[in-house]
């Protein structure tokens, strides 16, 4: 098994998959947290279906490098997605899932209608999926998402108190002189990001799984938010290292191996509540 | 506080994962993996890292030019209308069956198309020098001198 495992590793391209997995299934589960506790779980679907929109109209237009526009969008969605329920007809869930289905609509249509590419159904299945995209990236790639997900587990560390309040008692921490929207705005640029990486990993379709899944397993077994923190970080980190060593070794699809994993050790951690007599 | 020691050794740990990527062991040092006169072999990997690996040779083919390189997958031919050209290929699907990769091939010595050739769609394992070649101002891909194994390979 070890000499099989060191065979693997002797590729360059899956040294980089795992470095690079890792590292977005840990910022995933870290903003996983307070999502899920914010009521927003389904947030990371619907960016996702963004993204892939965005993905389409850059392939279309001959972007060099598309994440220039795939991010920025995914962003704007982000921030427009976080605001609805102050101040707007269109309340949260049913925002969500208006910008989710009209952008992977719009999305598909314009690839359909405009793709240049030789392999539409292929394009089409690798962004949803992910397909192999983890294990394709370049050097230039790796070092980019590398970069983008330190900067969001620093960002994390950095407003960590802040970032708890808001979650919390948005009113309280407005009360007590937190800049509430500043630090909305940031949560939303920080999902945006995460769910642009994460597409590399799971694909746009399992996305929600990198964020809700690590959060709820934390969830079953701790109660404070700094065990449920640290707890879904590491479970994030093993679930996705198990996932993409079982994807590679024994020729399965990444994103959904990965998954799987995250579901396995849900269960795991019910049990384990369960056991403890707990929820 | 000691959360925020947790993230920073976090943070460390990863960065020193992708230094240790700088001077990791090379891919074509470890010759007692191989098959005798094979610099790759791809045959006995799984699906996953065959395909990304004929992906990356595809984008970088400067790292493997000349190098001899053993992969399975399956036969198809493309017939060019216009110059009654074929071009062999031994083809690669990635795990969720919606990509994949082509890699042309020249069989060694004269085989003639269609007799020595199975149907499209045939298991096969080929071992050969990567090369590249250019045809009207495009850069192509593909194995020379290859040895040509027809059917699943155990």
């Amino acid at each position: 098994m070890i000499g099989t495992l060191a065979t693997y590793l002797a590729f360059p391209f899956v040294r980089y998959a795992l470095v690079v997995g890792v590292l977005i299934a840990l910022c995933s589960s870290l903003l996983g947290v307070t999502l899920v506790l914010k009521r927003f779980s389904f947030i990371g679907d619907g960016l996702s279906h963004v993204a892939f929109g965005a993905l389409a109209i850059a392939g279309i237009l001959n972007l060099t490098d598309d994440m220039l526009f795939v991010l920025p969008v995914t962003v704007l969605a982000a921030v427009l997605l976080l605001r609805t329920g102050q101040n707007t007809k269109i309340k949260g869930d049913a925002a969500i899932a208006m910008i989710s289905v009209s952008a992977l609509a719009i999305g598909y249509l314009l690839m359909n209608l405009f793709s240049t590419s030789t392999n539409l159904s292929g394009d089409v299945c690798s962004t949803l999926f992910g397909s192999t995209s983890i294990l394709t990236l370049t050097k230039g790639e790796v070092w980019l998402c590398a970069v983008l997900s330190l900067s969001v587990v620093a960002l994390f560390v950095l407003f960590y108190n802040r970032l708890f309040a808001v979650t919390f008692d948005e009113d309280f921490a407005r009360a007590s002189g937190t800049r509430v929207e500043a630090y909305n705005l940031l949560i939303a640029v920080v999902i945006a990001v995460i769910i642009v990486l994460a597409m590399n990993l799971v694909g746009s379709l399992l996305i929600s799984a990198l964020i809700i899944f690590p959060a709820m397993s934390a969830m079953r077994v701790f109660s404070s938010f700094k065990a449920v923190t640290v707890f879904s970080g590491v479970l994030s980190v093993v679930s996705a290292l198990l996932g993409m060593l079982i994807s590679i070794i024994y020729g399965t699809p990444v994103g959904a191996t990965i998954v799987a994993v995250d579901l396995a050790a849900f269960l795991l951690c019910c049990i384990a509540a369960r056991a403890k007599g707990g929820k | 506080m000691n959360l925020k020691k947790r993230m920073v050794m976090l943070l460390l740990l990863a960065l020193c994962a992708l230094a240790a990527e700088a001077s990791a062991f090379s891919l074509f040092g470890k010759p007692e993996e191989k098959a005798e006169g094979v610099d790759l072999d791809l045959s006995k990997l799984s699906g996953t890292v065959v395909y990304s690996q004929v992906y990356n040779m595809m984008v970088t083919p400067e790292d493997f030019i000349g190098k001899t390189i053993r992969v399975a997958g399956y036969f198809d031919v493309y017939e060019d209308a216009e110059t009654g050209n074929n071009y062999f290929a031994c083809i690669i699907p990635d795990a969720t069956a919606c990509c994949a990769q082509g890699l042309e091939f020249l069989w060694a010595d004269e085989h003639p198309y269609p007799d020595d050739y199975p149907e499209p769609g045939c298991d096969m394992t080929m071992t050969g020098r990567f090369e590249t070649y250019e045809e009207d101002g495009m850069e192509y891909m593909r194995l020379a001198d290859a040895q040509v194994e027809w059917g699943e390979i155990d």
